[in-house]
């Protein structure tokens, strides 16, 4: 349960089953109440770039020294600077105009949970009924979206990527890409900073990617291969790419 | 990783690692959960290269692994890297010859096997 639950937006649901898409490019917000009012983020389109950015810059380290081993994993800064930069506009905290640096003013808390809200999207757990050998690996995504004008964030399930087969060249990239750590320090202490897992499976994604159900862009469904590398949403495609190298059985050697 | 000195060093201990981890794992199952990573930390060899050359071994075993059954384009730091690993699995092999019986890695200078305890030598 992450610490920012108090200002969970209202969710209205929809699936990809029904006629309605994820449109990637419509404007974008985040609506959630707290027990001081309610609030809605408008956001400009978060490009790859972005997704780049914010992936590649959260912490996760290990400092050991002499006395031990400390894990550091830091997400917020990278969120907030996610959030500072493709924020528009605001609404609930009255007028703004008169401060020069309007963005930096709004409370930390709800910067964070407006955050947390853009990249809110999981992969859906395998269904056992899928099909183990198949020319195409199918990943399925649940995300939260873009709030409507009733306040309500709109949760898309069922969000199909298809993926042609890794083959060993793309396991042996993401594996020696995820294993390429940095190494800093002292001789009394060192500091391994690993990859972004997530930055990594984003590159992957545009080689295997082979078509997906349920995003559109001007009301039209994506369907080439050049227009879902173009088009598609960066936490999208980390998700479902680290999804397709992460899930599978447990196998037991009888 | 370039520093062939610290994957080394690093081989070394996970090699040793591996060497105590079967008697690591008796000793914990024995132990109640909230003495467990004391008891962990006084039996593993302490580590002294850093995580991330750890990271690099086990991408490399990995690697082995897949060489095993399929031929894959290897860049020049992961053919250095793979040879340094062999070197130390190799010094690790002469400073723990496997049990005749079982075939479990023992001290040199051992007299029976920490696993089956059948005599050695």
């Amino acid at each position: 349960m992450n610490k920012h639950s108090a200002l969970s937006p209202e969710i209205s649901e929809t699936a990809s089953s029904a006629p309605v898409l994820l449109p990637l490019d419509a404007p974008r917000s985040v609506a959630f109440k707290t027990k001081t009012g309610a609030f809605v983020y408008s956001f400009r389109r978060i490009s790859l770039e972005d997704w780049q950015r914010y992936f590649a810059s959260i912490v996760n380290q290990t400092i050991q020294t002499k006395a031990g081993r400390d894990q550091v994993f830091e997400t917020e800064s990278a969120l907030l600077d996610l959030v500072d930069r493709a924020l528009k506009s605001v609404e609930g905290y009255g007028d703004l105009s008169a401060l020069d640096e309007w963005k930096s003013s709004l409370p930390l808390r709800h910067r964070l949970a407006a955050g947390m809200a853009l990249r809110s999207v999981v992969a859906t757990p395998r269904n056992d009924e899928q099909p183990i050998v198949c020319a195409v690996l199918e990943i399925s995504l649940d995300a939260n979206w873009g709030a409507t004008d009733d306040g309500k964030t709109t949760q898309y399930s069922g969000l199909i990527h298809r993926f042609r087969q890794p083959g060993i060249a793309d396991l042996k990239r993401f594996n020696f890409e995820s294993a390429r750590t940095r190494l800093t320090g002292t001789p009394e202490m060192s500091i391994t900073s690993y990859p972004s897992r997530q930055a990594i499976a984003m590159k992957i994604y545009d080689d295997l990617i082979d078509s997906v159900d349920g995003y559109c862009v001007g009301d039209l469904p994506l369907s080439s291969v050049e227009e879902i590398r173009r088009e598609m949403d960066g936490a999208h495609k980390a998700a479902a790419a680290l999804a397709l190298f992460e899930q599978g059985d447990e196998i037991t050697i009888e | 990783m370039r520093d062939l000195a610290m994957l080394r060093r690093a081989a070394a201990e996970f090699f040793i690692e591996g060497f105590v981890a079967p008697e690591a794992a008796r000793i914990l199952a024995n132990t109640k959960p909230e003495d467990q990573e004391k008891a962990r930390q006084s039996i593993m060899p302490p580590r002294t290269a850093p995580d991330g050359a750890f990271a690099w071994i086990n991408y490399l075993i990995w690697l082995e692994q897949v060489l095993e059954v399929v031929d894959v384009p290897l860049n020049g730091v992961e053919v250095e890297a793979l040879m340094a690993l062999k070197r130390e699995r190799i010094k690790f092999q002469n400073a723990h010859p496997p049990c005749p019986h079982c075939g479990m890695p023992n001290e040199a200078h051992a007299l029976r096997c920490r696993e089956c305890m059948g005599e050695i030598g």
